[in-house]
């Protein structure tokens, strides 16, 4: 037993040596929201889960059309997002306490938190020498609707100052030419 | 050739004699038979290993190799070589893996996720501009005074903002009403 106990410990260190580090590292700002749907308690409006594969697909796909948006779509490895809507007075504050505290002890900075009256609004990021490599979104207001976003990747300050400062990360950015893509892969399946 | 009984027994009693006698026998070829047999009975004493090592080298020849380390060693060399193969395996094109719908899924997040940000920004430079307290530079008693109101008092960035229509404010500064 002692040594079949030995011999797995063994293939777990080869099987992790082998494995690439560049896909640990992009993990590293990846951040479970689970926990706070389950607080609210109702099933989110909008719950999209888009992981590096889809992601490596819609830049690729983008990039022709829109190489600048291609790019920015390139840095992000993964993509979290869920929408609550008519959350009524469900109190989660609780919960999102909660997880602002395990952001911070996994070592995350709170770029903004700001309470005013039944708005809430918390921004967390995890940030390497070179990038911002997750950030974490949550923008709630009682009674109305609560948003939840973990983007996690190799993601570019500049994009994300933006959306800090001015909340126009994307402002530059063509999203027509995803509109058109989105069209035009449409028409191709029509 | 046959012997008789007599000369059997006699014969099985020597040898008894030579097996289990402490001291030679008086007949010299028997006595020679005696010293040699007792020669190679120490010689394969010596030859033996001590009790300890002998009991070290009997377990090492029946332990058998086990086959945890066999399957271990086995689950390395197959990480090893399938691991390359797999990670340089040609990944699925965007074309097979990207429809109409992911591409939508995709535009209402970053939409989402820019209106959030918006919405963001615009909570927390209400926030910002509510709790910084302008101060007063006492210039209403100066000459001039509107003109120097206007070059020097430092202007909430929330009414530059509303003044060029690109941030809607509908919640008003007191501070900003000021003449």
């Amino acid at each position: 037993m002692k040594d079949i106990r030995f011999a797995l410990a063994i293939m777990l260190f080869t099987f992790v040596l082998a494995s690439p580090a560049s896909s640990q590292e992009a993990d590293i700002g990846r951040f479970d929201l689970s926990p706070i749907a389950d607080a609210i308690g109702q099933t989110p409006k909008v719950n999209l889960n888009f992981g590096p594969a889809m992601m490596a697909g819609f830049a690729e796909t983008i990039a022709p059309s829109s190489p600048e948006l291609g790019d920015v779509i390139r840095s992000v490895a993964g993509l979290r997002l869920m929408v609550f809507e008519d959350i009524g007075d469900v109190d989660f504050s609780g919960r999102i306490a909660e997880t602002a505290a395990d952001l911070e002890r996994a070592g995350w900075t709170a770029a903004v938190e700001v309470r005013e009256n039944d708005a809430h609004v918390d921004i967390y990021l995890n940030e390497s020498q070179q990038f911002v490599q997750g950030l974490v979104l949550m923008v709630t207001e009682r009674g109305s609707e609560a948003v939840f976003a973990n983007i996690f990747g190799d993601l570019d300050p500049v994009v994300i100052g933006k959306m800090i400062g001015s909340g126009e990360a994307l402002k530059n950015l063509d999203l027509g030419a995803l509109s058109q893509q989105f069209g035009a892969i449409s028409g191709d399946d029509s | 050739m046959n012997k008789s009984p007599d000369s059997f027994e006699l014969d099985l009693e020597r040898e008894h004699l030579l097996q289990s006698g402490s001291h030679p026998p008086q007949d010299r070829a028997l006595a020679a038979d005696w010293h040699l047999r007792n020669q190679l009975r120490e010689l394969r004493d010596e030859a033996g290993l001590p009790p300890r090592l002998r009991r070290r080298v009997l377990n090492a020849r029946s332990r058998r190799v086990p086959a945890a380390w066999l399957s271990a060693v086995a689950a390395a060399l197959l990480v090893a070589v399938a691991l390359p193969v797999l990670r340089n395996a040609p990944e699925p094109t965007p074309a097979d893996a990207i429809g109409a719908a992911e591409m939508a899924e995709l535009g209402l997040a970053l939409s989402t996720i820019h209106d959030a940000g918006r919405r963001a920004a615009h909570l927390t430079g209400r926030g910002v501009s509510r709790g910084l307290v302008v101060p007063r530079l006492g210039l209403a008693e100066l000459p001039y005074a509107d003109w120097l109101q206007r070059t020097f008092q430092p202007v909430p960035r929330t009414s530059v903002l509303r003044a060029s229509g690109t941030h809607p404010d509908p919640d008003s500064n007191p501070q900003e009403k000021q003449p």
